[in-house]
């Protein structure tokens, strides 16, 4: 893993945050109190003058400060002007990575480890908007990428961030840059042909006596023994291999693996499509493979118009952070905006937001569209924190503020969705890991200025889209494919 | 208020019965003749622009004027009702321009040619403007001229006739200071040829020019003036507004100091108002200093923008604190899916309170623009240009979801 | 409706020739089915009087005396097409030069032209020769016949290019702004008679060309302000422009448009039409071929604009554009005697061209040149 470290980068970061030396070498229970104006647990109805108890990085209670005993050894942060509020998590995300896209067609071996940048600008970034969880994907691009992991946008490791590994793996069903639909489609399709072949063949040789495939992993350097000495039959709901329980599981090649894992639904299947068609191609091979119950559609702004499709298929989806689609009338030439949340909330599928590449319009900026737009306030609340939370398998943990969930705390100037809030303080699994009065960069976002003595490295400058205008327009503005 | 109020409706009704032209928006169902420009809007909240707000605010619109506003009045039963209504937003760098083909680039000063002719009013981005609550917007010439010529002012909606869309303003020649005007001066490889081989390629070059031709009509007698020299004259004189963009802080130096030395010379003094001023804030009191005002560009994602200007959350804030003329602007023309009320709403992120935002997108640029007399405040015999607001103006949870453009209602929020 | 024609051997043979044409085109009558006078009106089982290269007379009976010529088919003007460059290839753009509006396009007709016999083969019988696109003011156009080898009128229509066509990346005007600027001023600075003083005073059209829906209003707005006359030539779609234009008096050519033309073109022509705009189409021969005029009013007629309609676009209208409706265009007493004989309707591209008739004489046959050339 490449964790060097820039020191300047790297200094940046500690100077932002506060007790950063606490967080790199946790006591053995810590205890942290919040007592904040208002606690937004999500869970319920806000607590006017709460209090959030925190051990060990769980949180203990919340409750009403009259309702709860604060332990007398724990840290208390005591901000009555602000809100506490859960957190937003991110769904799938490829950023804080070095490169989004792999040249390979289909690599689901590999995996996002090795590619986070702890000091990656978006991590800062991210914890200055609130994020508490992001799933770290490769970019969609791509026919079947690498595995994605959940992390938390702080630490100088990535054992250290890692919230959830192997949350799962980004597909696409839209073309590659320079590649049509047609063999898009083929190649996901035959990505699972090619598994079915080779687990049949892996049997064949099993009964033919051949050894093939245990020297092969021994040669990868993967010990045998225990559960992965064993064989289990397929647990597919749709393929059935005769005799693969007599093959024991280690033995299955590590580049094959995770799609086995897919095909049982062991592993998310994290889906992009780039126009309604793909939608369908994703389904039909999320239902060829079995896998339709663990697969999570990632939609761009146009697939609203098969939201129907998507409701049938009982999945969930995320929303690429473009939230407006625009049609043009072929005739008359007139523009048709579709609200594209809207539609999935009016049809009652699950739906969790994605950040632009803008920081100015992280995932707040996202919901409070959702609320000008006719979404409830709760839907738009749910579709940043508990959806995104169960879509990765974390809604114990995340998503709200509750006994048993991870102490992470966002405390806000004001309410969530509101323009003039801002992220005043973060805690992370009871680690106070940001204070905005000790952030240098923001300092310099808001007034111009720098605390003496510090150097804010400033991350590199997006060119400037405008000028020279010809009047064509292209509405993938914010849309994430890195 | 109330009589005044009751009296306009019956003069209405009373026009509307003699001209059928002024059909009530009662008689027109069906009809397949034009908009109707008259209609009753009320407002639970009514931001004026021109003072306090307005609770339970009746506005009456005759064809295409605010012809009366009265408080505390309950909903009519043909009104059309909003949240919160405040007048059009005025986009004063709107940039929806053809492009290249906008300006001339024969010579790298032109400052007698009209923008007009760079405008496309069938361009989609037009309905998109008007859509998000923009009724007038601000047109120069793109930015590839050192002086490009005369902007013009629009209304965002009402037909393909430019002419009739165009409101009369303040004359203003628009120009640049900085990397733009000597940006495609140099051929990429190779020996100038045609119109490229020209001054200027530097920032120096771009100031020089400037300085040159204003010291030059500065210095010609009026009856040898031509057009060119004659339209400079005028900016010297004050008849004609200048707006360059300068975005970083030497450049709008370069402007002020510009401005400040023709006067010193006794050629005159410009009226400045500086586009694009990301770092404003560096030189705030060169600005109040000259009475110059700044149209602030879209807030940047990452603190820079063009030039490498510096542009902070709180820039407006600052300006507008120290009492310098502020508008903001949202580049549409450059970006699909710009919003000037989200810029509105990052200006009150940065510090600004609603009213001194609403006035940075309504009140000052109308001002700044020359156009205050028909635009920028929701006053009876203003132009009706209103926005319909689901809730507070520039948060991020509420949009315009109703919008008239002189009286005809572009977005209905019945639909 | 391919009834073979009954016409006299003699005359056959008479007009198979090449050579040069007779002195005095000798006076005949057609009796035809179907004759499309070319103003939208149909006229059955009537009898065309020609007369020293005139139609002396349409309807009655035939005069005693003179050869009838019965055409079981369909009688039309020879059609007009507005811009082209046949034959005269670069010779027809000054490309150093951005304005010159006096130079005579009549100095770039070469009558010898090889080509022609193809636009006279659709039975085109008339061309208003024109400067190249990319000019501001690239001079005056000329009115020819391609049939006869003959100017018909030398600086007929001032021709103007008022597009992005006309616009350079590396030369004056780049902006619209600066080619109004230049245009404006060379009407200001016209010289009295002129050909732009002319066009000023209404007395000689314009054809400016435009693309776009904004650079047309443009255009009409110059034209309204100086008080032309004439058309805007190539405009894509007309949506939304349809009134203004209409209020200008100004007519529109359309460039030729096959069946997959955007439809919003196609549509534009009916859509102007209905609100009494002249219309017409360019023939641009020299790039497109021959055909393409007859092509594009098909087009046109499938997207809804009436066949009698496109009919007249290609003869009345255009000749009103042209400023040519008192002597071309439609067949009626006085005009010249050019006609096409079809073996169908006019705008049916089943129809073939039969016959051409050009100053009254027979200048092209079917049967005589089997496909072959004319003249």
């Amino acid at each position: 893993m490449n964790s060097t470290l820039h020191p300047m980068r790297a200094g940046v970061l500690l100077g932002a945050v506060l007790l950063s030396g606490s967080a790199l070498a946790a006591p053995q229970v810590s205890k942290t109190a919040i007592k904040a104006g208002t606690v937004m647990t999500l869970d319920g109805d806000p607590i006017e003058n709460g209090v959030i108890v925190i051990e060990g990085g769980r949180v203990k209670a919340v409750g009403a400060a009259a309702d709860i005993e604060i332990p007398w050894d724990a840290t208390v942060i005591d901000q009555p002007d602000l809100v506490a509020f859960p957190g937003y998590v991110e769904a799938h995300v490829a950023r804080g990575i070095d490169r989004a896209n792999e040249t390979l067609d289909v690599a689901p071996f590999l995996d996002v480890r090795d590619s986070i940048d702890p000091v990656n600008f978006y991590f800062e970034e991210a914890l200055r908007n609130g994020l508490v969880a992001i799933n770290v994907s490769q970019g969609v691009d791509t026919v079947i990428a690498g595995q994605s992991r959940v992390v938390q946008p702080f630490g100088m490791m990535v054992e250290d961030m890692t919230i959830k590994p192997k949350s799962g793996i980004t597909m696409s069903a839209a073309p590659r840059r320079g590649k049509t639909r047609a063999i898009q489609a083929q190649l996901l399709r035959g990505a699972f042909d090619d598994l079915e072949r080779y687990l049949r063949e892996m049997v064949q040789r099993r009964k033919d006596g051949d050894d093939f495939d245990r020297r092969e992993a021994l040669y990868q350097g993967r010990e045998i023994e225990g559960e992965d000495a064993e064989g289990r039959a397929l647990q597919s709901e749709a393929w059935s291999i005769e005799g693969f329980e007599l093959v024991p599981r280690g033995e299955v090649d590590e580049k094959r693996a995770p799609l086995l894992a897919v095909i049982e639904n062991r592993m998310t299947a994290f889906v992009y499509c780039g126009s309604p068609m793909d939608v369908h191609t994703a389904l039909r091979v999320a239902d060829d493979n079995g896998f339709t119950k663990s697969t999570v559609l990632y939609l761009d702004a146009s697939c609203w118009k098969a939201a129907e499709r998507v409701k049938s298929a009982g999945v969930s989806v995320i929303l690429s952070p473009s939230l407006t689609h625009v049609d043009r009338d072929p005739i008359t030439g007139e523009e048709i905006e579709t609200f594209v949340p809207k539609v999935y909330h009016d049809a009652g599928v699950p739906f969790a937001l994605a950040s632009t590449s803008d920081a100015q319009r992280s995932l707040w900026f996202q919901a409070a569209q959702c609320v000008a737009n006719g979404v409830p306030r709760a839907a738009a609340l749910a579709a940043v924190t508990s959806t995104p939370a169960s879509i990765l398998g974390l809604e114990e943990r995340f998503g709200a503020i509750r006994p048993g969930s991870d102490g992470s705390v966002v405390l806000l100037s004001g309410d969530p969705l509101s323009v003039t809030s801002v992220v005043q303080h973060v805690v992370l699994a009871g680690e106070h890991v940001y204070d905005r009065a000790k952030d240098v960069r923001v300092k310099l976002l808001l007034d111009g200025t720098r605390p003496p003595g510090t150097s804010a490295d400033e991350p590199e400058e997006e060119p400037y889209e405008g000028d020279g205008d010809d009047g064509t327009d292209d509405d993938e503005d914010e849309g994430e494919n890195g | 208020m109330l009589n005044t109020m009751l009296l306009s409706t019956k003069i209405t009704l009373a026009a509307a019965a003699l001209l059928p032209s002024a059909a009530g928006p009662a008689q027109d169902a069906g009809q397949d003749a034009a908009p109707t420009r008259s209609h009753t809007v009320h407002a639970e909240t009514l931001y004026t622009s021109a003072g306090d707000s307005i609770r339970n605010a009746l506005i009456v619109v005759d064809d295409g004027k605010i012809a009366a506003v009265s408080p505390g009045v309950e909903a009519t039963r043909d009104a059309i009702r909003a949240k919160v209504v405040t007048a059009g937003m005025i986009d004063a760098s709107a940039r929806i321009n053809v492009g290249l083909r906008s300006v001339e680039q024969g010579s790298e000063i032109t400052p007698e040619v009209e923008s007009r002719f760079g405008i496309d009013p069938f361009d989609a981005r037009w309905a998109r403007l008007a859509r998000s609550g923009v009724t007038t917007a601000f047109v120069a010439p793109l930015n590839q001229n050192c002086i490009g010529g005369f902007g013009t002012v629009v209304k965002t909606a009402g037909g393909a006739d430019l002419v009739g869309r165009t409101v009369e303003s303040a004359r203003m020649i628009c120009g640049a200071i900085g990397s733009q005007p000597s940006q495609r001066n140099s051929p990429a490889f190779g020996r100038p040829s045609g119109l490229y081989n020209r001054r200027p390629t530097t920032r120096m070059g771009v100031e020089w020019e400037w300085r040159q031709s204003f010291f030059d009509a500065g210095q010609t007698p009026a009856e040898d003036a031509n057009e060119r020299t004659r339209t400079l004259q005028d900016a010297l004189a004050g008849r004609v507004g200048v707006f360059v963009q300068a975005w970083a802080t030497q450049d709008i130096r370069t402007a002020v100091f510009l401005k400040e030395e023709l006067m010193r010379e006794g050629f005159g003094e410009l009226q400045l108002v500086v586009d694009c001023a990301a770092e404003a804030w560096r030189e705030i009191d060169m600005l109040k200093r000259t009475g110059t005002a700044v149209v602030l560009p879209p807030l940047p994602s990452q603190g820079r923008t063009r030039d490498s200007a510096l542009m902070p959350l709180d820039t407006a804030h600052r300006l507008v604190e120290a009492g310098v003329d502020v508008c903001l602007s949202a580049h549409a023309g450059d970006n699909p899916g710009a919003r000037l009320d989200v810029q509105a709403g990052f200006a009150m992120r940065g510090g600004l309170d609603r009213a001194q935002a609403l006035r940075a997108v309504t009140a000052v640029p109308a001002r700044v623009l020359g156009i205050a007399d028909r635009v920028g405040t929701v006053e009876v015999g203003k132009d009706a240009d209103l926005v319909l607001w689901n809730g507070e103006p520039f948060e991020i949870t509420s949009r315009p979801v109703g919008v008239l453009v002189g009286g005809e209602l572009v977005v209905d929020p019945r639909d | 409706m391919l009834t073979p024609l009954l016409l006299e051997p003699a005359l056959v043979l008479a007009g198979a020739l090449g050579g040069p044409p007779p002195a005095a085109p000798e006076t005949l009558a057609l009796r035809a089915a179907h004759v499309h006078v070319g103003d939208g009106t149909v006229l059955e089982d009537t009898v065309v009087v020609l007369e020293g290269g005139k139609i002396a007379r349409v309807g009655g009976d035939a005069p005693s005396g003179v050869r009838v010529i019965e055409v079981d088919g369909h009688l039309s003007p020879g059609l007009i097409a507005l811009r082209d460059g046949t034959g005269a290839g670069s010779e027809r753009t000054e490309s150093t030069r951005k304005l010159t509006p006096t130079v005579d396009l009549a100095r770039a007709f070469d009558p010898e032209h090889p080509d022609w016999a193809r636009l006279v083969r659709e039975g085109i019988t008339t061309v208003v020769l024109t400067p190249g696109s990319s000019r501001v003011a690239g001079g005056v156009g000329a009115i020819v016949s391609p049939a006869l080898g003959e100017v018909v009128k030398p600086g007929a229509l001032v021709c103007l290019g008022a597009s992005s066509r006309s616009l350079s990346t590396n030369e004056e005007p780049t902006s619209y702004a600066g080619l109004y600027a230049h245009l404006g001023r060379a009407f200001s600075e016209a010289a009295d008679g002129s050909p732009l003083a002319r066009a000023k005073a209404g007395s000689l059209p314009v054809m400016m060309e435009v693309v776009e829906r904004s650079e047309a209003m443009l255009a009409v707005e110059f034209a309204k302000e100086h008080g032309l006359v004439g058309a805007l030539v190539g405009l894509r779609r007309a949506d939304g422009a349809v009134e203004a234009i209409a209020a200008s008096g100004l007519g529109v050519v359309f460039e030729p448009a096959g069946v997959g033309a955007s439809r919003t073109t196609l549509m534009s022509a009916r859509l102007l039409h209905e609100a009494g705009v002249p219309i017409a189409f360019t023939a641009d021969a020299e790039s497109r071929g021959a055909a393409a005029l007859r092509m594009a009013a098909a087009a046109y007629v499938r997207a809804g604009l009436g066949s009698e309609a496109a009919l007249q676009a290609m003869t009345h209208g255009a000749a009103e554009i042209a400023g040519v409706s008192g002597s071309h265009g439609t067949i009626a007493a006085g005009k010249v005697a050019e006609l096409v004989v079809w073996s169908g309707a006019p705008t049916d591209l089943t129809s073939r061209v039969l016959h051409v008739f050009a100053g009254g004489e027979h200048v092209y046959d079917a049967q005589a040149h089997g496909g072959q050339e004319a003249r």
